[in-house]
């Protein structure tokens, strides 16, 4: 009994909430996939190497770390028939690569089965990789390796070299690049020291308060002051923590065929 | 007897204040949401801009290997010069589109060129021209966006009224160039 009315009600739910699904389709006028955890590499046509996604996720990772700026990877099989600059533009502005202030993000996207490839520029980096120079990076490293088909090879080729054009931007030299397999070790490095503080925050709270003459100096509250959470502020690295920064883009840079 | 009418003097002061407090936010939104439509139209100008500073420069080039396409040179500096002086939405939307149809006449005449098309600077300039298109294109989606906010908020109500009274007009939106219409809305 109780069954059957639930189930009319939810028939009665499904035109309505297809509607709705129909609006917001409509509303934002592209579906675009979310991004991987890694942010930097998103490999959707799977095209590319485990190498060589790893040697990007570097070069992205210590990008990122020493100048902000976000150059995001990003392989599909086909946009259906959108209109391939808007579609870059816009899914660097959906996933916010670049930092939100600064607008330094790029968006590497091929489309491998529609056979064509852009390089798209946020606002602040406009000056350091303008048209001519994106379309010339999409000739010389790209469209030599997608035309024989070695798509991970092109891909990689270009974010070099994109990554070392935004380098020049801040005054950088792109020399050594950050070891993505060591960050996951570094990681538990980090959570040593945290627990060694820890330890010794305890030693010298047990110190203190047994102490009756330190005991004085102690704060109000300040047994409560330690334990879970209060040392989290630290790394913004390890497996599945990248994101966008909030960057935007008004059209720049450029995309053909290959 | 005296409490009572401080009672009602208190609730009148209170619709008061809170009539005149939902006009004042009402108004705010509106005046920014107005400022929005401004500072995404002049986006539009400068990426216009832009495009007509590139044009001289590709006239040049491309006259140093056709000079006698005289017509097809007259065409984009007569589009160029109605651009720069358009003053409203719809003189600008039709002036861009005109340059849009001479420039596409231009690079035609290009392609009869070998030794035009794979020169340096020719490919240069299209790819920054090109460039200068999407960003005219994403200028224009967002203007339009901007302009429908703004639009509707001026219809509904009760912001309505309050338009009515400040005189809040709607705005003109760019119209998509001609080919253009057909490329997916894109409105977030």
């Amino acid at each position: 009994m109780c069954m059957k009315i639930i189930r009319n009600k939810l028939a009665r739910l499904i035109p309505k909430l297809t509607l709705l699904f129909l609006l917001l389709i409509v509303l934002t006028g592209y579906k675009f996939p979310k991004p991987t955890d890694n942010f930097f590499v998103n490999d959707y046509a799977g095209v590319i190497t485990a190498a060589d996604e790893q040697e990007m996720m570097s070069l992205g990772v210590s990008l990122e770390k020493k100048v902000s700026a976000q150059v995001v990877a990003v392989t599909v099989d086909t946009i259906d028939g959108a209109d391939f600059d808007e579609y870059g533009t816009y899914l660097g502005r959906e996933w916010g690569v670049g930092d939100k202030k600064k607008n330094n993000g790029v968006v590497l996207l091929l489309a491998v089965k529609d056979r064509e490839f852009g390089i798209f520029v946020g606002y602040g980096l406009e000056g350091a990789i303008p048209d001519a120079k994106a379309a010339k990076i999409r000739t010389t490293y790209g469209n030599p390796h997608f035309k024989s088909g070695d798509y991970s090879e092109g891909m990689l080729a270009v974010y070099n070299s994109v990554v070392n054009e935004v380098y020049n931007e801040y005054g950088l030299q792109p020399d050594k690049t950050y070891d993505y397999e060591a960050m996951n070790s570094q990681e538990s490095l980090f959570t040593w020291w945290r627990i060694l503080i820890i330890i010794v925050v305890i030693l010298l709270y047990l110190f203190i308060s047994r102490n009756k003459r330190f005991a004085m100096f102690l704060p109000i509250g300040f047994p409560r002051g330690f334990g879970g959470g209060r040392f989290g502020g630290g790394g913004g690295f390890g497996g599945g923590r990248f994101g966008g920064g909030g960057g935007s883009f008004g059209g720049g840079g450029r995309s053909g065929k290959f | 007897m005296k409490t009572k009418k401080w009672i009602v003097l208190g609730v009148v002061a209170l619709i008061i204040v809170i009539l005149i407090s939902s006009i004042i936010g009402s108004y705010n939104g509106l005046v920014s949401k107005n400022e929005t439509v401004d500072e995404k139209y002049a986006v539009i100008q400068s990426q216009l801009q832009r495009r007509a500073d590139l044009v001289p420069n590709l006239v040049e080039t491309v006259k140093g290997y056709a000079a006698h396409e005289k017509e097809v040179f007259a065409a984009v500096s007569d589009a160029r010069a109605k651009l720069s002086a358009a003053s409203n939405m719809k003189e600008l939307s039709e002036a861009q589109e005109n340059l849009t149809v001479a420039l596409n006449n231009l690079l035609a005449v290009a392609e009869a060129y070998p030794e035009l098309k794979a020169n340096e600077n020719f490919l240069n300039l299209q790819e920054q021209l090109e460039g200068t298109e999407n960003r005219i294109a994403v200028a224009r989606n967002d203007y339009n966006a901007a302009a429908k906010t703004y639009n509707s908020a001026i219809k509904k109500f009760p912001s309505v009224i309050i338009a009515s009274i400040f005189g809040f007009d709607s705005v003109d939106y760019f119209r998509a160039e001609a080919g253009a219409e057909t490329a997916p809305e894109v409105i977030f």
